[in-house]
């Protein structure tokens, strides 16, 4: 282990995440990870490392880094301006930077959320299974906090020389942040807490994503989405991209670092290859949701594996 | 009543009632202790709640329609299974002075005496039906009727962690500094959201809990204890 990269500027709110924490939600303990899966197993293959590796996290403005040591980075996600000593450097796509090299961050061009990788890997104590920062309850990460001005991060002690830089997703499979396609859900689980129109309302109209948005979830405005009778369900479990409802009818997408259980009614949940592109809208973009079939999402998850599988082939040579 | 349900597109969501029940919740229970005992492949975890058990799974590698086959099969297997040996866990807890933030209040509100108030507390057997809210933090029930009280008006921005509160219907412990609006009678030394290497938890759903009742004295002398790693939790 070695030391990789010191904070020159923090940025908004830099922090540690893999792909989460799996296994103690029945404590209540909250799954953390990346907010954006997607972008950051991308980062992670294209340094050479497997996809569960932790990133560092960076949202809307990313941090300003000295890199301590040579190595192969690469950034997945939202385009935050990022350079080496002032010379841009684009996301989807490996680089090799030197000690002594600066890294910076500056305007967000398209999307919310930004992933970078080092080869090898962060390293860090694992908190249960998983190098997630989890900021609410201090655990995980770098001492369980955002990064701060004059941390220096380590990374796994390899010779990075036969890591090939230069590696890049080809155009057609990279994201686009910009586009107007609706987020697809399954409805449910608790569509009879609503009225009959309610869930053709919500997949009709268009929702703002609010200021009220975070790590947790994305707080929606838009034509209440009308109960029954009330909102309060008895308290259980919410998954990842589960939408509740609470009395005012706004609807609430719950996200990385959600509560295991909630007490509103459910009206539907995101399915699981759309979340990415849910997370890099901006605050205060619209937002439409369009109700697919459980066969229809699992066979997008499916063909994500497969994606996967192929990339990680060829991303090895 | 038990219905199977999809939830999401990596979820499945039994359900064994629609209220909130001691003995429907001892079946989720019990259906957890089978899911860990029979483990199914592509089950990542699964969450208790209190009429539910949701089974967090990976499409990739099992079929909704073979995971539901597997789920019909444990729940046949339900009806033959004993309920578990459920722990006891004990909570030392202190009342008094600056532990027992609102006691003044609670007493007034209640027209209760603070003596009345900590033997109503500390006499139930308290269930443990889920965990949630936050990390290591158990919904009980079982508080006794006399107790119940609305949260406070202004919630507080910072509750210590260990404060032991009642609000509503309810009874909690914070297991780490939050903002609550919870009325907080008393202060515990325990962790219930172990050390920060370990994590082991302390309580887990389905657990019975009881509050006992200690003087400044003891809670200091706890609180040694688990500074120094000695200390062994009440378990029975």
């Amino acid at each position: 282990m070695k030391e990789i990269l010191e904070v020159m500027k923090p940025g908004l709110a830099t922090s540690m995440q893999d792909l989460g924490r799996v296994g103690y939600q029945k404590y209540g303990i909250p799954t953390s990870g990346a907010m954006d899966a997607f972008a950051h197993r991308i980062a992670n293959l294209l340094v050479g490392n497997a996809e569960e590796e932790a990133t560092l996290e960076m949202i809307l403005m990313g941090s300003q880094l000295k890199i301590l040591r040579d190595t192969v980075i690469a950034i997945g996600g939202a385009d935050l301006s990022a350079a080496i000593d002032g010379n841009p450097i684009y996301p989807w796509k490996s680089y090799r930077v030197y000690a002594g090299q600066i890294m910076s961050f500056g305007k967000p061009v398209h999307g919310t959320y930004a992933y970078l990788a080092v080869s090898g890997g962060f390293v860090t104590e694992e908190v249960m299974g998983s190098k997630s920062t989890y900021v609410q309850a201090g655990i995980g990460g770098f001492e369980g906090r955002v990064l701060q001005k004059g941390d220096r991060l380590s990374a796994k002690d390899m010779d990075t020389s036969s890591i090939r830089a230069g590696k890049y997703l080809k155009k057609i499979d990279i994201p686009n942040y910009e586009q107007h396609r609706p987020i697809r859900i399954i409805a449910g689980p608790d569509l009879s807490a609503f009225s009959n129109e309610a869930y053709q309302q919500f997949c009709q109209e268009s929702y703002r994503i609010t200021e009220q948005s975070n790590r947790m979830g994305y707080r929606l405005a838009g034509k209440a989405l009308p109960h029954v009778e009330k909102a309060d369900i008895i308290s259980d479990a919410v998954l990842p991209g589960t939408i509740q409802v609470p009395a005012n009818g706004q609807p609430i997408v719950l996200l990385s670092d959600r509560q295991t259980t909630g007490g509103y009614a459910r009206i539907a949940t995101v399915i699981t290859t759309d979340i990415p592109q849910l997370v890099q809208k901006r605050m205060g973009s619209e937002v439409q949701f369009l109700s697919v079939s459980l066969e229809k999402a699992q066979a997008d998850y499916l063909a994500q594996q497969r994606y996967f599988k192929m990339l990680r082939t060829a991303l090895r040579q | 009543m038990y219905s199977v349900q999809t939830y999401g597109d990596r979820g499945v969501r039994i359900q064994f009632g629609n209220t909130i029940d001691r003995q429907i919740n001892e079946k989720v229970h019990r259906f957890g202790s089978l899911l860990e005992k029979y483990p199914i492949e592509g089950v990542w975890e699964w969450i208790p709640a209190y009429t539910t058990i949701t089974i967090y799974y990976n499409p990739s590698e099992i079929t909704f329609a073979a995971l539901e086959k597997k789920l019909i099969h444990l729940q046949k297997m339900l009806a033959e299974t004993e309920p578990p040996v459920t722990r006891k866990i004990t909570i030392p807890v202190c009342y008094d002075g600056e532990f027992a933030l609102d006691m003044e209040e609670v007493t007034a509100y209640l027209n209760l005496s603070a003596q009345e108030i900590i033997r109503l507390h500390t006499k139930p057997v308290y269930h443990v039906y889920m965990m949630g809210f936050m990390p290591g933090f158990p919904y009980l029930g079982g508080l006794s009727e006399k107790l119940y009280i609305p949260r406070l008006e202004n919630p507080r921005k910072m509750v210590k962690q260990g404060a032991v509160g009642i609000a509503d219907k309810q009874t909690g412990i914070y297991p780490l500094d939050a903002p609550g609006g919870w009325r907080i009678i008393g202060k515990t030394p325990v962790p219930l959201y172990g050390a920060k290497k370990e994590q082991k938890m302390l309580i887990r759903a389905g657990d019975r809990l009881q509050f006992k009742a200690v003087d400044a004295a003891a809670y200091y002398e706890i609180e040694e204890a688990v500074q120094n790693g000695d200390y062994q939790p009440e378990i029975g």
